[in-house]
């Protein structure tokens, strides 16, 4: 059982549970299946699992409550800190001068731009591995449909804005790597990384330990709780991109202090509120992972 | 307690109202998968009913039929599903081997009898020309 068809065989056959891979697999050697063959009964077998799974409500639940509102929040969000840390960055690393550190003041904002980066990133790993593990642990098989729409949204989101703020910052986005690079690894070490981690543990875990939930549900209340103002200010500044129009025009300028806005950071919570409940509810959680596999 | 009860009762009525006949007695795949690991005993496993399957019906088996109905029949309590030993004729992989249960019985030999209530009298079966003798 070698050679390029195999190999698609097994990579196919990872999407399914591991017992029934080895069992389909055993099958197939016992049956001397042609790789064509295996190929196709497996991706069968994946299809009918999918169309299995998507008929509960976790899939759809971790999709429309999940995947596209957090996604695209996160997107907004990082994206928006990491232009506000990019400008920043230039300043104290494409300008260093040790006058920085010389003058109380400056010195003092070094590190008040330090603590509020420290908090920032902190924050968005906090909020990403919540919600990679509410994604998992609602959609179970469909995991890998979810979690690369999730991958596609807080990547691709915000694709066809404004690369970066303009005016007074143009000289600091001008350079490729705080325009496209920063930006990205922001995203990816702060937020994909760790929504992927979340996700595996949701995976492997049947259930969370009760302590470990309310100790990251106090955690990302709290976070939540200090970058509430900047989570508006970050939605206000994203439509202004997306739409590339005057972030005082009308429309837009509506939205600031609206309800809406200031319910935002709510919604950030709803993952950690979901692994309290996953933790307390053992019984309920086992029948629910029961009916789904 | 009564509530749910209430629920289940609703809920049959409209399924058969619906004409729902699952509800009723078994699908006809899954009746050829219990009647298969019945006959196969303790060799009952996914390669061996498969094949028992195809040999039966002259039809090809998928293995995305075979699986999925296996896991819908011990959902409904019909059928015992467990890993096995690993061999190495199967590449050292285990067989996922499985057992009739005492409902899954019951459930056969009610499908088996309303088949050939069915039957009588029609051209196709055996004693057709039997009937009213």
């Amino acid at each position: 059982m070698s050679g390029p068809g195999w190999w698609l065989a097994d990579q196919a056959s990872r999407l399914l549970g591991q017992d029934e891979r080895e069992a389909v697999r055993g099958d197939f050697s016992e049956l001397g299946t042609t790789s064509a063959t295996a190929l196709r009964e497996i991706l069968g077998l994946v299809v009918r699992r999918q169309v299995g799974t998507w008929a509960n409500r976790g899939p759809w639940l971790a999709l429309v409550g999940l995947v596209l509102p957090l996604g695209f929040l996160l997107n907004v969000i990082s994206r928006h800190w990491a232009a506000s840390s990019a400008v920043y960055a230039w300043l104290y690393v494409n300008n260093w001068t040790w006058g920085y550190l010389e003058s109380p003041g400056a010195r003092l904002d070094v590190l008040n731009i330090s603590v509020a980066f420290v908090r920032e990133c902190i924050t968005l790993t906090c909020w990403a591995w919540t919600a990679g593990f509410a994604l998992g642990s609602l959609s179970r098989r469909a995991s890998w449909f979810n979690g690369g729409l999730f991958g596609v949204v807080l990547l691709g989101g915000t694709i066809a804005g404004t690369a970066a703020p303009v005016g007074g910052t143009a000289i600091v986005f001008a350079h490729v790597f705080y325009r496209v690079l920063f930006l990205f690894f922001l995203r990816v070490v702060l937020v994909l990384l760790p929504a992927v981690a979340g996700m595996s543990t949701a995976l492997r875990l049947a259930r969370p330990r009760l302590s470990r939930a309310i100790g990251w549900f106090v955690a990302v209340t709290i976070l939540t709780w200090w970058a509430a103002p900047r989570i508006e200010s970050a939605v206000i500044w994203s439509m202004w991109s997306l739409s590339n129009t005057d972030p005082l025009a009308g429309g837009i300028s509506a939205w600031r202090g609206s309800l809406a806005v200031r319910f935002l950071p709510a919604a950030m919570l709803w993952p950690a509120g979901y692994l309290i409940t996953t933790a307390s509810w053992p019984r309920r959680r086992t029948t629910a992972i029961a009916a789904d596999d | 307690m009564k509530r749910s009860a209430i629920g289940r009762g609703v809920l049959d009525t409209l399924a058969r109202y619906n004409h729902n006949v699952e509800v009723i007695m078994l699908g006809e795949f899954e009746y050829l998968l219990i009647c298969a690991t019945a006959r196969l005993g303790d060799d009952a496993y996914g390669a061996a009913i498969r094949l028992s399957v195809e040999k039966a019906t002259g039809c090809r088996c998928s293995v995305g039929a075979l699986y999925t109905t296996l896991d819908r029949l011990e959902q409904k309590g019909l059928l015992h599903t467990w890993m096995g030993e690993a061999t190495p004729e199967r590449g050292g992989r285990p067989k996922r081997r499985v057992r009739v249960t005492a409902k899954g019985t019951r459930e056969a030999t009610n499908f088996y009898n309303t088949v050939v209530r069915a039957s009588q009298g029609v051209s196709w079966a055996p004693n057709a020309g039997l009937e009213g003798s």
